[in-house]
């Protein structure tokens, strides 16, 4: 925790100072996601705790969502980082403003919102309860583990100040259809791909980065992981374990195209 | 009548036979005596769920962990560790004191090893002696009798404790694995030890913690094997071999080559930073300790003029802000969910991506080791069994930090002590409300009727 924070003390340090920022070039990174193939209609979630008021709502598993011309939403798209894998990048200035606030998680209508949501550890997350019945947030963070009870209209803050290699879920354990999924990591350069699959992430320092993609329907089980699959027109665009080392160059953007990958390829 | 032999004649073959039977046990005691002992000393088993739970997440399916990294961290565990016989733990820095460590070598002795006593007043053998035939050889909860008990005996490998003062995800006490060893868990099979003397209960929860540490490095080493996973890749070597591929691969970076894998770890690096990793967090659980404030007057003293009010307002939070009434059903009885597991079964459950109606899967999990999965229930609040305890400091913990393992999470922020104090008599009481008129609670967005 200490480490994590003297890493970003120091980011920032290096990002505010006045050589360091002109010295240093910051480019984009881009793409699109989407899905070739039938995908199936999500599946209803049936409630059967708090059946009174879950029952209301039309629920119904969220772990592939396919937008209309094929998009994949709610792709994680993160920095590859293991054991022996750290990619510690300066943060670009314009993070800094956003580092203040506090993402909300929201149980609403008996399901988190959003679903997939990536954060900084100089930012708490801010579990709020809109329904009208109790849940809690058994957040299964490795370097971030909580499970805090959130009566009706209640909210918790809860520090997260240890960056995850992977993104952890989020489950209700009074509701155990509830699920979502937070990625806490120390630099802001990650993504949730949007309703059309899109992704971008601003202002990375130039140099070589590893990227990885990582879903619900990722990996080998239901648990998700990294998507390993995705094609850039006929040709891989992930080596085998999934990732892809990128080039930022200052002032310019990496265009990633659209990028697809089978349904076939997706955890059932 | 005539078959029946006479008394004399009885006699007589009672003999014989009781000859025969002290002639044949002589033999059989010379001949163990010979052979230096009958039985192979215990040794730890490897954790084989977690091995095959490794490989369906990593692996394509039918393929196996080579058998020789999996003698590699059985070999780090057993130089780290010891054996059932032999037990040691290891230092995570060769200048550590043995007062600055988790456990104390001396109480590893007397725990370990088969059950002897070569001075009296002092044993030895303890954890075969007391608590092997449910926790089983390696601490896994799996032991002799475990199949037979309802709750399970605890594994300790995952390291999670239930009932404890520290916060969830925050390892116990020494003094929190002590109270539970003296007082047992009231409602399972959990004994109470309160008759062994001091130093033997001090030298059972110091083993416990060894068999903790050592269980949660093998899941650790094995996680981090899996997370850049490689057949060929060497799990632990020696400084030599892992300085010489290190400058092989940086040779064959150099050449444009492909570079051959370097070994993880050394022993020292593994037991820096694995077993380190696990034993800084339990020698900080003293200083996360919850501190239970003290109890107001009203406090477990039905005649205070606050009391009625107190439990009434108790019964308020335990179905509205509280959220209790959602689990643990709208009369505390235990009703108001019925499917979920404890995460020791999770752990090879959902993690390993295996639904509960996956019965092949299952199966094949219970034959590596597995006890066949059970749901956990909310606890029915109308039997006054109390598992950590039933003082009203337990029953504060238990709501305030919520219990580890289990779905049940700890009391809202926005429950004050005092509020978490009128749940703790409001629970208290409710085992002595008349049975057959169970109190009507309603959550408020429910009909009466459910």
């Amino acid at each position: 925790m200490r480490f994590g924070n003297a890493i970003l003390a120091g980011l920032l340090l290096s990002t505010f100072s006045a050589s360091a920022l002109f010295a240093e070039g910051w480019g984009d990174f881009k793409g699109k996601i989407v899905v070739k193939g039938t995908v199936p209609a999500p599946s209803p979630i049936d409630p059967d705790k708090d059946k009174q008021f879950c029952g209301k709502h039309k629920l119904v598993e969220e772990s592939l969502v396919v937008g209309k011309d094929g998009g994949l939403q709610n792709c994680v798209v993160l920095l590859f980082r293991s054991r022996t894998v750290k990619q510690e990048p300066k943060v670009h200035p314009s993070y800094a403003e956003a580092a203040k606030k506090n993402p909300v998680l929201d149980n609403k209508g008996c399901r988190f919102e959003p679903h997939v949501m990536t954060m900084t550890t100089a930012q708490k997350l801010k579990v709020t309860n809109s329904d009208a019945v109790g849940h809690n947030a058994n957040v299964q963070s490795l370097g971030n583990p909580n499970n805090p009870q959130i009566p009706p209209g209640g909210a918790v803050e809860l520090d997260m100040k240890k960056s995850d290699n992977l993104p952890a879920a989020v489950v209700c354990g009074a509701h155990p259809w509830m699920k979502a999924v937070v990625l806490v990591r120390d630099e802001p350069y990650t993504a949730v791909t949007n309703a059309n699959g899109e992704f971008e992430i601003k202002n990375l320092p130039d140099g070589e980065w590893i990227f990885a993609f990582w879903h619900e329907r990722g990996g080998k089980t239901k648990q998700g992981g990294y998507l390993t699959a995705l094609k850039a027109g006929d040709k891989d665009y992930l080596d085998k374990a999934g990732q892809v080392k990128i080039t930022v160059k200052d002032g310019q953007v990496v265009d990633a195209g659209v990028l697809s990958i089978e349904s076939k390829d997706l955890i059932p | 009548m005539k078959d029946l032999l006479t008394n004399s004649e009885l006699e007589k073959v009672s003999k014989v036979i009781r000859a025969v039977h002290h002639i044949f046990f002589g033999l059989g005691i010379a001949a163990c005596a010979i052979s230096c002992g009958c039985t192979p000393p215990p040794e730890f088993k490897p954790n084989l769920v977690e091995i095959k739970k490794a490989e369906m997440l990593k692996l394509e399916a039918g393929k196996q962990i080579p058998a020789a990294q999996l003698q590699d961290l059985q070999q780090f565990l057993a130089d780290g560790f010891g054996t059932p016989d032999a037990a040691k733990f290891p230092k995570l820095t060769p200048d550590e004191k043995e007062e600055d460590g988790l456990v104390r070598q001396v109480n590893l002795q007397a725990s370990a090893g088969a059950v002897l006593s070569n001075q009296e007043g002092k044993a030895q053998g303890l954890y075969r002696e007391h608590c092997v035939h449910c926790h089983g050889i390696s601490g896994d909860g799996a032991g002799p009798t475990a199949m037979f008990l309802n709750p399970y005996p605890r594994d300790f490998r995952l390291g999670k404790f239930k009932f404890k003062s520290t916060p969830l995800f925050t390892p116990p006490t020494h003094e929190d694995l002590y109270k539970v060893l003296y007082n047992g868990i009231p409602g399972t099979a959990m004994p109470a030890f309160k008759r062994l003397p001091k130093e033997e209960l001090d030298s059972l929860v110091d083993y416990v913690k060894y068999l903790t540490v050592r269980g949660k490095s093998e899941r650790d080493l094995l996680a981090i094997l899996m997370e850049e996973y490689d057949e060929k890749l060497d799990l632990i070597a020696t400084a030599d071999e892992k300085k010489a591929a290190e400058a092989a691969a940086e040779k064959a970076e150099a050449d444009g080559a492909e570079a051959p894998l370097a070994p993880i770890f050394t022993q020292e690096e593994a037991v820096a930073e694995v077993v380190g990793a696990t034993v800084e967090k339990w020698l900080g659980a003293v200083d996360s300790v919850t501190v239970v404030p003290a109890s107001p007057e009203w406090v477990a003293n039905p005649s205070h003029p606050e009391h009625v009010a107190k439990v009434e307002r108790g019964r308020e939070l335990f179905r509205t802000v509280g959220s209790c009434a959602q689990c643990h059903g709208n009369t505390g009885l235990g009703d108001g969910q019925l499917n979920d597991f404890d995460d020791w079964t999770k752990d090879w459950m959902k993690d390993a991506g295996i639904l509960p109606n996956e019965s092949e899967k299952i199966r094949q999990m219970v034959a590596l080791g597995a006890l066949p999965p059970r749901n956990i229930s909310p606890r029915n609040l109308r039997q006054g069994v109390f598992r950590g305890g039933n003082e009203v400091r337990d029953i504060y913990l238990r709501i305030k930090n919520g219990i580890e393992g289990t779905p049940m999470p700890a009391a809202a922020v926005t429950l004050s002590p005092d509020d978490i104090w009128c749940l703790v008599e409001f629970v208290r009481q409710m085992p002595y409300e008349q049975i057959n008129r169970p109190t009507r609670l309603g959550n408020k967005n429910e009909k009466a009727t459910q």
